[in-house]
């Protein structure tokens, strides 16, 4: 406590930096940054007649175009539109398709005229009343069930609750224990049973993304077929490009930020010390750039493989863990892909945890507090989708070789302080009404990589810092990341240890140099096997760098998994071996 | 300018004459007693000769590039490369300098700096004269003095040293001396100091440095390969020869002990009592203490000293591949890792020495400490009480830059080898009675 406020002292300036920092977390709704419309009206509505098939239809999706495909059998004539909008189901005119308002939420169904046909096979002609519904990724969540139609506009309805459960409704009750004719998108054609609720257990959210076909007949005269299809957020197409705009706006202003801050060193250093004296500190250097290492190389595969699954697990996997949190920075909010949700979005909205049931509560706190003791920030340095985007900006720098920025325990302890209050703000913004989600730098990256359009305010601001920042310092954020401070917590209790042999110590400092979180003790601890600092994010440069065999080690459970070898840096070494040869090359 | 006689003259000849004769003598005797212990590798020679060059034929470094001076450990070799340059250690175990700069210098001051004022005064030493700079880093209070007295005479950077050095203020204290010896280096060389020269010569100390992790890995054998004062007379030798040399040389003698070790050829037998060294610095020709250990039936098996293995033990680990990056892992290896005990807080020395003990499987410590040098007298105490945890014997011995002392030397290493070999049948027979 005396520490803390003795830094708080010290660092009056800060502090008044730090109150700036407050006030623009709280209103950062206010600092828009680029804002997606949440409506439909950026949508166009089509309608397209085709040869192909018989008596189907279905939508597709184009970016922000909505197509109604017809097939043969069907004109255009017979089809009557309706959709949902905030004030309920309406009837849509031909001049509402043309050009969408903002009242629609996102659900659209189109119901063809009956058509006549031997649908069965018995030999007789049969009614089929055919109908397609498509819902907007606006409209779902994994929070909410889906909305209905009522039975005025189609018997049969099917609705996506949570994102992952088809339930049926047939005459605006749940088609509780009926037999079903399901058609999935790959044309298998199964008989389903659904359960008490009308829920159809073998369709999940991958065949709501795909399309599938739901068949139903009471008196096998009337047949009921409906095609549903949910727009999914199509990686790699335009649409997740469009996601992806407002993230590469800040990649582009960040590196504009790091030319000028390059340029603004260059001038200065020019300026101080003369032309000469920057032509030997920055010239354009041979040597020095990315080095390899086998910890950091499955670090790195860690990290990719933690990327994929977590933005978009659920898109390769279907959504298995509900409940579970992992507490890394992903918002589990705008990104419904995850495969497991980050659990940053409870930490950073309490009362909305409090407002949960209880099993829910407790599912969540102990999955974030047994991924903590067992991994502690491990998780930071191996699982961190935040973590690898710093990494490939260091790398960046490092291919470039350009010259970073030393940062020493002043500047460290500094930022200690912007750390504190990125605590206090992630943990209480919620209470005091505001958002702390709107000023994390994270929503600029995890939703729009897994394709999602999330408005960004005064987090993109953060974000461009951050960039710039661990451009010029390897794992800036790191070093202020408040949910890796709350992770820091379990350090003395986690299986995951950073040891060092005390007597094998030569203090030579490498350790302390290479760390990016400056971590100090590390390298003045003279007596204790246990050197585990809070901030240490196990990326492994403190044992690549030491010179010492042994003397340092990443353990688990006791058991070493990376341990410093003199050898191992000695090779460092061997490419200069015809130096000692030729005598005079210096 | 003062006019000298010829009478006057002819006694400064004879001065110098006496003084180069006793000089060479004193050398060429420790050179012989060295040789005369068994297991000389093939390999050693090459070290033998520039000892013998510069303390018996009294002769110049040979080499193309300037010479700077430096004293102690703390002066980056680095950046002496980098410049064009060619460090020489000036620290000396000079006899017959000793006796000489007796007068000129307090009573109490150790023996190194006496010897080296000694050769200021006689100013006939080529290694001396032959210096464009002499580097001198403030490291203890004899030290300090010294450079000052050089400095009339010759041209003398003094380099300042942060003695608080686990702040972080004093290693960037550290890198802009760096920058200030730059220049005047820069100044003596007329080449400049490029990035790609200091990381070059980074990465040539370095591997050096890998060529004698792979020579520590032989002395770290169970029996012994090579008798410790030959070690510390092929580690003094680095001194005087650039290290390019050095290495290939190094390198030749590591190729002969891993044949010795295939074949089998041990220097000592196994129950030879393992000794380590450790204290103020051992210089040739003050070798008297490392060949007493070997001739009374002991094997220096490994030294602490800054002489020896210390002063190209630990490596630089460039972090940070900017200039200043590279200065600071410099500093932090010439400063943070330096086990000198001028450093105020130094209770890395006393790890350093427990991991030696363990490494190297010592049965017992000599702690070295020159008349007059009291900060290793100091971290006596410190060392004996951690030993004493450990079970190890060690005995403090106090010697001086003359001969006088050997008798006296030679009794107390022999009592103590006898105490070791003592200690090692008493434990042998308790274990044996335990086992009947």
């Amino acid at each position: 406590m005396k520490s803390i406020i003795k830094t708080i002292l010290k660092h009056w300036k800060l502090l008044i930096f730090c109150v700036l920092l407050g006030v623009f977390a709280y209103y950062s709704w206010k600092f828009p940054f680029y804002e997606f419309s949440d409506d439909t009206t950026d949508y166009t509505l089509s309608m397209v007649e085709t040869d192909d098939g018989d008596y189907g239809m279905y939508f597709t999706y184009d970016n922000t175009d909505l197509t109604l495909v017809l097939e043969k059998g069907i004109d255009t004539g017979d089809i009557q539109f309706y959709g949902l909008t905030t004030s309920g189901i309406a009837v849509m005119s031909e001049e509402h398709i043309a050009s969408l308002t903002g009242d629609y939420t996102g659900s659209f169904l189109a119901v063809s005229k009956l058509q006549y046909s031997d649908y069965n096979g018995d030999g007789q002609r049969d009614r089929l009343h055919i109908a397609t519904r498509t819902d907007m990724e606006i409209l779902l969540s994994n929070d909410t069930e889906g909305e209905k139609y009522s039975a005025e506009a189609f018997l049969l309805d099917v609705v996506l609750n949570y994102r992952r459960e088809v339930q049926l409704y047939y005459n605006d009750e749940p088609l509780a224990e009926t037999q079903v004719q399901v058609t999935t998108a790959d044309g298998s054609v199964i008989n389903q049973t659904t359960d008490e609720n009308g829920v159809l257990a073998a369709l999940g959210a991958r065949d709501a993304w795909k399309g599938f076909t739901v068949a139903y007949s009471e008196n096998q005269v009337d047949f009921y077929i409906l095609t549903y299809r949910a727009e999914h957020n199509t990686i790699f197409t335009a649409r997740h490009f469009a996601a992806l705009t407002p993230l590469l706006l800040i990649i582009a202003i960040s590196a504009l930020g790091i030319l000028l801050c390059l340029f603004a060193r260059w001038y200065l250093e020019r300026r101080a010390y003369g032309k000469d004296y920057v032509r030997r500190w920055r010239q354009k250097r041979p040597h020095g750039g990315i080095t390899f290492s086998l910890f950091g190389f499955i670090r790195w595969c860690c990290m990719l493989a933690a990327w994929v699954i977590i933005f978009y697990g659920a898109y390769i996997f279907g959504v298995w863990f509900d409940n579970i949190s992992l507490p890394v920075f992903a918002c589990g909010l705008y990104n419904e892909n995850q495969f497991i949700s980050g659990g940053c979005y409870y930490l950073a909205n309490l009362d909305l945890l409090f407002g949960l049931s209880l099993g829910e509560i407790l599912a969540y706190c102990f999955s974030m507090l047994a991924s903590m003791v067992l991994l502690g920030r491990l998780i930071c340095g191996f699982l961190c989708p935040m973590g690898l985007l710093q990494d490939v900006i260091h790398q960046v720098r490092l291919g470039l070789k350009v010259d970073g920025i030393a940062v020493d325990e002043k500047i460290y302890d500094g930022l200690k302080l912007i750390k504190w209050v990125f605590v206090i703000l992630m943990l209480s913004l919620c209470f005091a009404g505001g958002k702390f989600c709107d000023f994390c730098p994270v929503q600029t990256l995890s939703p729009a990589f897994s394709g999602f359009k999330v408005s960004l305010y005064a987090g993109a601001f953060v974000m461009i810092g951050v960039m710039i920042g661990s451009f010029f310092k390897h794992r800036f954020w790191c070093t202020i990341c408040p949910l890796g401070f709350l992770i820091g917590i379990t350090h003395k209790i986690s299986p995951v240890q950073l040891k060092k042999q005390c007597e094998a110590c030569t203090s030579c400092g490498a350790c302390y140099e290479a760390c990016p979180m400056g971590i100090k003790t590390i390298y003045t601890e003279q007596e204790k096997i246990k050197v585990t600092d809070w901030d240490c994010i196990f990326c492994g440069e403190c044992v690549r760098n030491c010179p010492e065999d042994k003397a340092l080690s990443i353990t688990f459970f006791g058991l070493p998994i990376y341990t410093s070898s003199r050898k191992r840096l000695m090779k460092r070494y061997n490419k200069s071996d015809e130096m000692v040869e030729k005598e005079g090359k210096l | 300018m003062t006019v000298i006689s010829e009478q006057e003259r002819a006694i400064l000849n004879r001065r110098e004459e006496r003084f180069f004769r006793r000089s060479s003598h004193t050398a060429a005797r420790y050179l012989r007693d060295m040789e005369a212990l068994p297991g000389l590798p093939n390999a050693m020679e090459p070290f033998l000769t520039a000892l013998r060059h510069i303390y018996v034929d009294h002769k110049g470094i040979v080499t193309s590039r300037p010479c700077i001076g430096t004293y102690c450990a703390m002066v980056p070799q680095e950046l002496i490369y980098a410049a064009g340059g060619m460090p020489v250690k000036l620290c000396s175990g000079h006899y017959t300098a000793f006796q000489i700069g007796d007068d000129s210098t307090p009573r109490d001051a150790c023996p190194l700096v006496k010897a080296v004022a000694g050769f200021r005064e006689m100013k006939t030493m080529p290694i001396y004269e032959n210096c464009k700079l002499m580097v001198v880093p403030t490291t203890c209070d004899c030290k300090k003095k010294m450079a000052d007295m050089l400095s009339q005479e010759a041209n003398v950077h003094v380099m300042n040293l942060p003695l608080n050095r686990i702040d972080d203020g004093a290693i960037s204290g550290c890198v802009i001396e760096y920058h200030r010896l730059i220049e005047i280096l820069e100044a003596v060389t007329n080449q400049s100091v490029t990035w790609s020269r200091l990381y070059d010569s980074i990465q040539m100390v370095g591997v050096s440095q890998q060529e004698l992790s792979r020579f520590l890995e032989f002395k770290r054998q169970d029996r012994a390969l090579i008798y410790g004062t030959h070690v510390m007379a092929m580690m003094n030798a680095a001194s005087y020869m650039s290290l390019e040399q050095w290495t290939a040389h190094l390198r030749t003698l590591n190729d002969e002990l891993s044949e010795r070790q295939e074949k089998g050829e041990y220097v000592a037998k196994a129950n030879r009592p393992r000794i380590m060294l450790t204290g103020s610095p051992i210089i040739f020709p003050n070798i008297k203490l490392p060949l007493l250990i070997e001739q009374m039936g002991g094997v220096l098996a490994a030294d602490e000293t800054c002489m020896g293995e210390r002063f190209m033990y630990d490596p630089v680990v460039p972090v940070d591949m900017s200039f200043n990056g590279l200065l600071r892992a410099l500093a932090n290896r010439y400063v943070r890792a330096c086990t000198c005990p001028v450093f105020s807080e130094n209770r890395q020395r006393i790890n350093r020495v427990l991991h030696m003990v363990h490494e190297y499987k010592i049965q017992g410590v000599i702690y070295h400490v020159l008349r007059g040098c009291l900060v290793y007298d100091y971290e006596f105490s410190l060392l004996e009480q951690a030993l004493e945890k450990e079970n190890i014997p060690v005995i403090r011995v106090e010697s001086d830059y003359n001969e006088e002392d050997v008798e006296q030397l030679r009794i107390r290493i022999e009592a103590f080898i006898e105490l070791i070999k003592l200690k090692e049948l008493k434990e042998k027979g308790i274990r044996s009675i335990h086992d009947e």
